[in-house]
């Protein structure tokens, strides 16, 4: 499809329809104090604010610790289980195995359990087994409260995403607060990309092109590689 | 295979929406969508709460399933309609209250003031005679100078219909000129 040209550029219209449209006004900015009139007044429409916060506090606890709790789950269980099939063989097994089990010990400590897996493989294969198995790092290490972060990082760009046509200004204040909350956070060159097709849409090409720059050096030959290029190629290409 | 659902998806789902949050981000783009829609500058703050009022009461029923401007421009759309009938009664109510202010403005120059709210009249004349699908869309593209498939996101349509909106609304433009001029041309001679 033949890209439009606006009337007043392409100057296809009829003359009085130009004439009309030179009087013509873009629409104004919601200039800064009937934003915080509308505020207040959206502000008590939501009842108490206070409470609606706490509300959401608590949400965002209660995701977390199920999240969390998943995370410490995914990697305890393994390790727990096999703690117990090492309890249940400790008894029986060769003096060679004995350190290995001990070594495992320090970070989680089952209590003695009857085992829930019993094993049907020979003794020493299983323990031969076991020991080439990869080592599970303890659940001090596991990244489990990184998963809500990874949530908020998400929301965050998310938000921003859906601000990108119908208010950039906007969507690039979320982005920095999404970059003054996780400024290396596992979503920051997505955050780089969509604040570059931010100032694309408010024309601010120069800069545009600096930050794309700057994503490029930061992850050389990536994804965003093409998607940078279809960007800034389309926003040179328009008038 | 069952579908996965992309990354985007699950966190568009995830945001917590509230009206507060609502506002903050596309309280403007509210703002400019009323004034596409024809919404004078004496009813765009009453608009404006009216816009969120509906926010309030209707956020649980957003589904992701759009962009939120386009949930939002559906109702900007009837409050904008709502304000247009009402407008529509009182409009000797306000155009006595333009005269008023051209007359009280000590300021500017009478004529050039005249001239220009005459200009202003007459192009409002022209906008208001589209349906407000097309006015926002020729408003957006004409005046604004915001490209296709930039409207065509922000609205949730195809950038097809863009086009087809905008073509519409040039012929529509076209003749209501026309009529106003055939009408001033009438006048003129009497």
């Amino acid at each position: 499809m033949t890209e439009l040209e606006p009337w007043r550029q392409s100057g296809e219209a009829p003359r009085e329809a130009l004439e009309l449209l030179q009087h013509a006004h873009s629409p104004s900015a919601l200039d800064a104090r009937t934003r915080a009139r509308s505020r207040r007044r959206v502000a008590a429409l939501s009842g108490v604010p206070l409470a609606a916060g706490v509300m959401l506090w608590i949400q965002n606890v209660a995701l977390g610790a199920v999240l969390g709790g998943a995370g410490i789950a995914l990697v305890t269980v393994p390790n727990w289980r096999g703690q117990t099939r090492e309890a249940t063989l400790a008894p029986v097994a060769s003096a060679s195995a004995a350190p290995r089990v001990s070594q495992r010990a320090p970070v989680f400590v089952p209590p003695p359990q009857p085992s829930i897996e019993p094993s049907s493989k020979p003794l020493e294969t299983a323990i031969v087994a076991r020991s080439t198995t990869p080592e599970v790092e303890s659940p001090v290490a596991v990244s489990s409260p990184t998963a809500p972060s990874l949530m908020q990082e998400a929301q965050l760009l998310e938000r921003a995403r859906g601000l990108l046509d119908a208010n950039p200004e906007r969507a690039l204040e979320v982005l920095s607060e999404h970059q003054a909350n996780f400024a290396r956070g596992a979503l920051q060159l997505e955050r780089e990309f969509l604040a570059i097709s931010a100032l694309v849409r408010l024309q601010r090409h120069a800069e545009a092109a600096r930050r794309a720059e700057q994503l490029r050096r930061m992850s050389p030959q990536s994804l965003y590689d093409e998607r940078l290029k279809q960007l800034l190629d389309g926003a040179s290409s328009k008038p | 295979m069952a579908s996965i659902p992309s990354f985007s998806s699950v966190a568009a789902s995830a945001v917590e929406l509230d009206v507060n949050r609502v506002h903050e981000d596309y309280a403007d783009f509210v703002w400019r969508t009323l004034q596409r829609l024809g919404v004078v500058a004496q009813d765009l703050e009453d608009a404006l709460q009216e816009v969120f009022v509906v926010v309030h009461k209707k956020l649980t029923t957003f589904d992701h399933s759009s962009r939120l401007s386009t949930w939002l421009f559906g109702i900007c759309l009837r409050v904008a309609a709502a304000q247009r009938r009402r407008a529509y009664r009182r409009r000797e109510e306000l155009v006595s209250e333009l005269e008023e202010r051209l007359l009280a403005d000590p300021g500017s120059d009478p004529e050039q003031s005249l001239l220009r709210q005459q200009a202003a009249a007459r192009l409002e004349l022209v906008l208001a005679s589209l349906t407000l699908e097309r006015r926002a869309v020729f408003v957006m593209f004409e005046i604004e100078g915001i490209a296709a498939p930039a409207i065509a996101e922000m609205l949730g349509v195809p950038v097809g219909t863009v086009y087809s909106r905008l073509s519409t609304a040039r012929a529509e433009f076209t003749q209501a000129v026309a009529r106003l001029e055939r009408r001033d041309g009438k006048r003129g001679s009497l």
